[in-house]
């Protein structure tokens, strides 16, 4: 018997709890949270000591693998070339992103129609418009207006700085006529409510201590909770249940000292990403629903997204900002809209970094043989550090249902639910632009003259952006949640993470996904009266 | 920073010994750039907090590098002249163990504050000091500024939706 009932239960504090918890909190509903992992304290984030390199790696890492936290779950990986990247906190997986923010573009939501390609989403930009500046305002985000690569939209503080680094790549870029522009950052570049400026500490992926970067657990929270929204945290949903008349019921959930606890609910929203989300689905079986909850159509788990990355860095003869900095910077999506020409469909967004840490510096150069060890060595990496700069290239991935969530049969975490395994296969389209965007970004570095260009695809441990996985659409058959993000099948369940997504754009998810969420809500208090209909 | 404490180390004193011997020659220390080496006494500590995870694989590679000294020069590695333990190691560069001792070495050192102040780095966490970053040169935009939108418009297209 369940030991409380509320009105909504949100699994998933992260990007998507936490907007959809804040805007739901104005319908007076009683709506609590729960959240695997804890609050974060920003005095543990490396930044705040002098080993932040190692701690990056180690209980900063973006791996659940390699951090192997209580609040973790383990992934069975082996079985892709792309490993996970997630957090479990307040805040999820935002306390180490990068806060590299972009829209998706309207292009984005039409893939079928304008090549050939995957489905149409069945919402579109416009749709999302509104939503997008409402969490802008929320997140506060620092850019430039006028991006000739995107309808007009607001900045709301000015751009970070370009710094050498940006400077440098921005010549190169302009050295080939392609197109650049300040990145739009979840990172404040002036005091921003209540969160301080970015002072350039150089560490945002893991855990900005200065309180610059935009996680959940310093935006929307506070917001959310000061008006009424309960936060649990350390509590593991096991699964969602379900009541005799097929309606979710609520959800069963392991506490911080691992007892069973259940709570009853009229609504629940599930916002736990796009691996998360999955798992929790494919462990939510019942004799209503022996293949998983909300799984009539057999897509729970299919068709994942990440974006496969490219990473080239060059080497210049000058100094440029080394570790200093965020990492955030410039974009260009000079390829970003289709053109057949190149050999692929679809594109990728260039996302310019800064520069690199000293440890990172002198542990690949040194591995690689670029950087001496003995007595050549002190001459050899001042002749590196500081000097190196670069790009990724985010690639779209198109959607493929062979690209799998499941259960794996033996791993389980520490409360014993199955864990999720990962199947994924690198398709020919995203080599083909991951070989492209590696081949016009050494021309760019080249063009701002780096002495020597590096380069990687895809990047191994890069599987930041988790998608597909409960995808939406109109035909119950062929998604999972409808076009507001209710369950086909379960009419008060309903779907916000990035599982939702129809494609994945060429750009970083969080924040659409955000964006989603908020639409999600409206679409749910706009229906208030008769939302199971 | 976790303390270390010696009688924690899984390492052996003649197992220590090798290992300090190989990180001072992976980097020395530098009269002209004023810094210590790897072999210093902090910046060691450190490294075998740093090798304690992969402690395995290393003492079987010291295990290797001692027999290797012995097979060539008829001594253990420590005992063996600066010239003779450079050789051997270059003969292992590509070894699984200098790998790991190299990853163990160069982030210990390079998380010293005198080794980073002699790179014009602070010797103190980047917060809450932070630091400067020039706005760099705008004007570069000028360019970009005057291009015609570019995005793909999606007006009058019918949606294929799922």
């Amino acid at each position: 018997m369940a030991e409380d009932a509320v009105d909504v239960l949100i699994i998933g504090a992260g990007a998507s709890g936490a907007a959809i918890a804040w805007s739901l909190v104005d319908t007076r509903m009683h709506i609590v949270c729960l959240e695997q992992g804890d609050w974060m304290n920003p005095s543990e984030y490396p930044s705040a000591h002098m080993d932040w390199e190692s701690r990056a790696t180690e209980a900063f890492s973006i791996s659940p693998n390699r951090r192997g936290h209580a609040t973790d779950y383990p992934i069975n990986e082996s079985n892709s070339p792309i490993a996970v990247a997630n957090f479990n906190a307040v805040g999820g997986a935002t306390i180490l992103y990068a806060g590299h923010f972009p829209r998706f573009h309207p292009s984005d939501f039409r893939v079928r129609t304008l090549d050939g390609v995957a489905d149409d989403w069945p919402i579109d930009y416009e749709t999302l418009a509104p939503y997008y500046d409402e969490n802008d305002r929320m997140m506060g985000v620092s850019g430039l207006a006028g991006d000739p690569a995107y309808p007009p939209k607001p900045a709301i503080m000015p751009p970070l700085p370009l710094g050498r680094a940006g400077t440098k790549l921005a010549e190169g870029f302009n050295a080939m006529g392609w197109h650049w522009w300040p990145s739009d950052s979840a990172i404040a570049s002036e005091p921003y409510d209540g969160r301080d400026k970015c002072i350039n500490l150089g560490a945002c992926t893991a855990g900005c201590a200065q309180g610059a970067k935009a996680s959940t657990d310093i935006t929307y929270w506070p917001h959310a909770i000061r008006a009424g929204v309960e936060l649990r945290t350390r509590c593991r949903v096991r699964e969602i249940t379900v009541r005799k008349d097929g309606m979710a019921g609520g959800a069963i959930y392991y506490d911080a000292d691992g007892v069973e606890r259940e709570i009853a609910a009229e609504v629940v929203i599930v916002a736990c990403n796009g691996v998360g989300t999955p798992r929790l689905l494919l462990n939510s079986k019942s004799n209503l629903f022996p293949d998983g909850l909300a799984n009539s159509s057999g897509l729970v788990g299919r068709n994942l997204m990440f974006h496969p990355y490219s990473a080239i860095r060059g080497t210049f003869e000058t100094d440029l900002d080394g570790a200093k900095g965020p990492g955030n910077c410039i974009w260009s999506q000079e390829f970003y809209e289709t053109d057949t020409s190149r050999g692929f469909v679809r594109g990728f967004t260039y996302e310019i970094g800064r520069g690199r840490g000293p440890v990172n510096t002198a542990v690949d150069h040194m591995l690689s043989g670029k950087v001496a060890w003995g007595e050549n060595h002190h001459r050899s990496y001042r002749s590196v550090v500081n000097r190196i700069t670069g790009m990724v290239g985010i690639c779209e991935d198109l959607p493929e249902e062979h690209n799998t969530v499941t259960l794996d049969p033996e791993l389980k975490d520490s409360d014993g639910i199955p864990a999720p395994r990962i199947d994924y296969t690198l398709s020919e389209n995203s080599r083909r632009m991951l070989d492209y965007s590696i081949a016009r970004a050494t021309e760019v570095l080249e063009a701002a003259g780096a002495i020597d260009v590096q380069s990687t695809a895809p990047i191994p441990h890069g599987g930041w952006h988790l998608m597909g996985t409960a995808r939406m659409g109109t035909d119950p058959q062929q998604s999972v949640v409808n076009e507001w993000g209710r369950s086909h099948d379960v009419k008060n369940l309903f779907i916000v993470d990035g599982s939702i997504f129809v494609t994945s754009a060429g750009v970083n998810p969080t924040r659409t996904i955000q964006a989603l969420a908020l639409y999600v809500a409206d679409s749910m208090k706009q229906r208030l009266a008769n939302l199971f209909d | 920073m976790r303390d270390v404490i010696a009688s924690d180390s899984p390492y052996s004193s003649e197992e220590r010994e090798v290992l300090r011997r190989v990180a001072g020659i992976l980097i020395p220390s530098s009269d002209e750039y004023g810094i210590p080496g790897a072999d210093d006494d902090l910046i060691f500590a450190r490294i075998l907090m740093l090798a304690t995870e992969q402690a395995e694989s290393i003492k079987s590679g010291i295990d290797a590098l001692n027999a290797l000294a012995i097979e060539r020069h008829d001594d253990s590695f420590p005992q063996l002249n600066e010239t003779q333990q450079t050789g051997l190691l270059h003969d292992e560069a590509n070894s699984g163990f200098l790998r790991q001792v190299i990853r163990c070495t160069a982030t210990s050192y390079y998380q010293d504050g005198r080794v980073l102040e002699s790179i014009d780095l602070k010797s103190t966490p980047p917060f809450p000091g932070g630091h400067e970053i020039e706005q760099g040169d705008w004007s570069l935009l000028d360019p970009v500024k005057a291009r015609a939108p570019f995005y793909r418009s999606i007006k009058a297209v019918r949606n294929r939706n799922v």
